[in-house]
């Protein structure tokens, strides 16, 4: 079932939560409380476990060495560090599968409100799709998670949650360093808007980096009216007007939407032959699942989900205006 | 020690007007570039309005002293280029825009023209080109501030002067009504 326009998936989400929805979340409500009581459990026994282990030590502390440990023996401190990363492990474990366990049993069916959208757990965005958004700075390590695709009035949707990282040196020298980390928004239209655009948080004094990228690209430095947006965002275009074409002040009030529907940090864009990706730099899971502490019914979720959804058709609604003539 | 301090102090000061000169060139050909791309975006509407009239020809009969109207005017139009005339251009170009408003609100009483795809389809056009002749603008004008500024501040205004660079170009102002934002849903219902 797809709706036409936005307030129809507005008005028309409380009859599918009800009658689709509620009996998912209902069973996923069981399963809630069985993690849970394996949580509590797991965090009784590290409650057990590490008063008996330091007492252990301090009996050894005191009846073997009379007070003074010789530095060799630290053994036994490296065996209360083990056990407790152990039983860290042990306890977070049943918060880790419940998210898991509650998103590929709701996302799909959420997603399905949307029209033909198709959720995979773990997969994501073609890396050449990612380069050629000239959104990223080198990286080399790539990890994704929860990718959906689908389609809106013939606009392709693709949306993941995207890792990039550069690691550099080796053992000791190793550095990792985080190149993005947020949520990937690709929109795919059946025809190419002509030329490039490249839209990039202001970065103040350091935008001089974007200026000389710019002369190795040929994109030409786009100075826009608007002073709120100005001060927003650096734009760099192969085409002056065609990038006035596309970034009016109600495409940029939708894409700021947008960031503040995945709670992100900061947002940047890019158009590339008939693709538009979006990249907004957040922290927060994509679709955030629920809490184990929290109840599953609990409609707070899903309706920033739903929130975050409607964002995204908002720009393809602005997209479908600007659609080249046939 | 005087000699160096003269050369040294010639020297920034021929760098400075040369800079200032360079930066001063490129205002005025990228303003001129931004006139010429008004004349772009202005040609593609001068190509669809014959479309446009054909088709609204076979139902709007009692709107054809309008129709020869905006034919007229179109004529008049494609004679006249922005980056030479840009005040004749503009009075031109107002007039073509109250003429294309008063055509949109007359089609608005023929339910059959409304329904018809291809009338559609030219519509759709038209509000996309519309949408770039009013980038085009945008970017011409903000082209004409950043010239009218160089040419009237110190120490460029100086330079100005002197290779005889003039903020002749008046700004593209789109006509008071034209400022309203249309709703295009109206005309493809």
């Amino acid at each position: 079932m797809q709706h036409q326009n936005i307030p129809a998936f507005r008005s028309g989400f409380e009859q599918y939560y009800n009658s689709v929805l509620k009996p998912l979340f209902n069973e996923i409500e069981t399963e809630r409380k069985k993690y849970l009581s394996y949580f509590y459990i797991g965090l009784g026994i590290i409650f057990i476990v590490i008063p008996l282990l330091c007492g252990g030590v301090l009996w050894l502390y005191i009846s073997q060495y009379g007070g003074t440990m010789p530095k060799s023996e630290n053994l036994p401190f490296n065996a209360i560090a083990f056990a407790l990363l152990v039983l860290l492990i042990a306890v977070s474990t049943p918060l880790s599968r419940f998210r898991s366990k509650s998103k590929r049993k709701i996302m799909p069916e959420f997603l399905k409100y949307f029209g033909d959208f198709q959720y995979s757990y773990k997969k994501y965005m073609d890396e050449k799709i990612l380069n050629d958004s000239m959104l990223f700075g080198a990286y080399n390590r790539h990890y994704g998670d929860d990718y959906f695709t689908g389609a809106y009035k013939g606009i392709g949707i693709a949306v993941s949650e995207e890792d990039l990282k550069m690691v550099t040196g080796s053992g000791k020298r190793r550095q990792t360093s985080t190149v993005f980390k947020g949520i990937a928004i690709l929109l795919s239209m059946d025809k190419a808007f002509p030329g490039k655009i490249v839209v990039y948080r202001d970065w103040g004094f350091f935008n001089m980096f974007h200026k000389i990228g710019s002369l190795c690209t040929g994109l030409q430095h786009i100075t826009l009216e608007d002073c709120v947006f100005e001060k927003e965002f650096e734009v760099y275009g192969s085409n002056q007007i065609e990038a006035r074409y596309i970034l009016t002040t109600a495409f940029m009030e939708r894409m700021l939407n947008v960031q503040n529907a995945f709670k992100g940090k900061k947002l940047q864009f890019s158009f590339f032959g008939n693709k538009l990706l979006i990249a907004v730099s957040t922290s927060q899971d994509m679709f955030e699942s629920h809490s184990i502490f929290c109840k599953a019914t609990n409609r707070k979720y899903i309706n920033a989900a739903l929130e975050q959804i409607i964002s995204i058709l908002e720009i393809i609604e602005i997209l479908k205006l600007k659609k080249a003539p046939e | 020690m005087e000699n160096i301090v003269i050369w040294s102090v010639s020297a920034v000061v021929a760098i400075g007007f040369y800079a200032i000169y360079v930066s001063l060139i490129k205002k005025k050909n990228r303003l001129k570039e931004s006139a010429s791309g008004i004349d772009v975006q202005l040609q593609k509407r001068y190509d669809l309005i014959p479309n446009l009239l054909t088709l609204a020809a076979q139902y709007m009969a009692h709107e054809k002293s309008l129709m020869e109207e905006i034919a007229q005017i179109r004529t008049e139009a494609m004679n006249c280029k922005f980056s030479d005339n840009p005040a004749k251009k503009m009075d031109i170009e107002k007039l073509l825009d109250g003429k294309m408003r008063e055509f949109k609100l007359s089609a608005e009483n023929y339910p059959d023209l409304k329904s018809n795809q291809t009338m559609l389809n030219a519509m759709e056009a038209m509000h996309d080109v519309e949408e770039h002749i009013a980038a085009a603008r945008r970017f011409y004008n903000s082209n004409v501030t950043e010239l009218k500024n160089a040419v009237e501040i110190f120490p460029s205004s100086f330079v100005a002067m002197l290779i005889g660079i003039q903020d002749d170009m008046p700004f593209y102002e789109a006509e008071n009504n034209a400022k309203e934002s249309i709703n295009a849903a109206r005309f493809f219902k």
